[in-house]
């Protein structure tokens, strides 16, 4: 039985590697051991099941979907407290994982630094494929900048008379999207 | 069918490269498509004399690559995983990230290091370039180190060699 192991810090990325890990577990009948790494300070008062902590913390609906999902996989969850690269290595070394999933940056996401200390951390000591899942949605490109989509410029659909678009919704009797309701 | 992209170097890091690719792709039931860049040679130590056999020596880095390919390849196939080569020349920091975006990869399984591996650094540079550059998920897959390999141990090596270029620093 192969072992996936997740590691999240409930940052926004979090969803996403949830996500990946249950996908990738379902497909390779793998069970996921997600892993929670708290440093002292942010100690919790209560201990409480994460599950429990991971549906509290999200918005329901995107929550809702995960949460059946994970039902339906074997694993088990873990809390512990210490280095957090230290811990995954560790965790990963005991429960012998095939697979680490990661997001590339967690909660003090600077964008501007590869990976974050975490991710390059495990990257560099793990024996296992790492996982990482890209923490900010867009692409760069080649300067490394991020993308720029432009706004679809307005265009004339065909036949259309010039003055047609600006004047339409008074016509209909609406008023103009631009004013104050 | 998901599409895993596997850019290949022909390092010691590829045979296990493949081996994940494959089991990733059984695993979210996902084809390959494994992707070659064969790099014009940057450092050459006398250039004249290498220039008048560039071409030749670009001709058959590109038919070395292509033959190891079609063996990585047809290895693949017989395992019944769906698989697809491509062999481009360019720049792999630049071209990897531009194909995963045409063939709408959703993985990049890839080596941590290459052919240059100093393992101090955390990835080699050109994991590094496409991890910055792509917003897909990557599989980085951990390079053997030097004396971690046990004699006796079974390893699928898909039928590639070590990439033998005579003019150039890969």
């Amino acid at each position: 039985m192969k072992t996936i192991l997740a590691a999240i810090d409930f940052s926004p990325v979090t969803t996403r590697v949830l996500a990946e890990a249950i996908a990738l577990a379902r497909g390779a009948h793998a069970h996921v051991v997600l892993l929670n790494v708290t440093t002292p300070h942010s100690l919790l008062r209560d201990y409480v099941a994460l599950e429990a902590l991971v549906c509290r913390r999200e918005p329901k609906g995107r929550m809702g979907n995960t949460s059946q999902e994970m039902r339906t996989i074997h694993g088990y969850s873990l809390q512990v407290i210490g280095d957090p690269v230290e811990v995954i290595l560790q965790q990963a070394a005991r429960c012998s994982a095939d697979y680490i999933v990661l997001g590339s940056h967690g909660h003090s996401a600077l964008f501007e630094a590869l990976v974050g200390g975490t991710a390059a951390g495990v990257i560099k000591g793990a024996t296992c494929p790492v996982i990482l899942i890209p923490s900010k949605q867009e692409a760069q490109n080649r300067r490394g900048r991020p993308v720029r989509r432009r706004h679809p410029v307005a265009r004339l659909r065909r036949n259309e008379k010039p003055a047609t678009r600006i004047g339409s919704s008074i016509r209909e009797g609406r008023r103009p999207a631009w004013t104050a309701p | 069918m998901k599409v895993i992209l596997a850019p290949l170097d022909f390092s010691d890091a590829t045979p296990r490269v493949v081996e994940e690719a494959a089991k990733l792709a059984k695993a979210v039931d996902g084809h390959i498509i494994l992707l070659h860049v064969a790099r014009v040679p940057e450092v050459m130590p006398h250039y004249s004399t290498q220039m008048a056999h560039l071409a030749e020596a670009m001709r058959e880095m590109e038919a070395a690559g292509d033959r190891q390919l079609s063996e990585i390849s047809s290895g693949l196939r017989e395992r019944g995983v769906a698989t697809q080569s491509m062999r481009i020349t360019g720049d792999p920091k630049t071209d990897i990230v531009d194909h995963a975006e045409k063939l709408a990869a959703e993985y990049i399984v890839m080596g941590s290091h290459g052919h240059s591996a100093l393992h101090d650094l955390v990835m080699g540079s050109t994991t590094s370039a496409v991890i910055k550059r792509s917003n897909r998920v990557v599989v980085v897959v951990p390079a053997p180190k030097e004396g971690n390999v046990a004699d006796g141990d079974h390893i699928d090596t898909g039928g590639c060699e070590k990439n033998t270029g005579k003019f150039c620093i890969m």
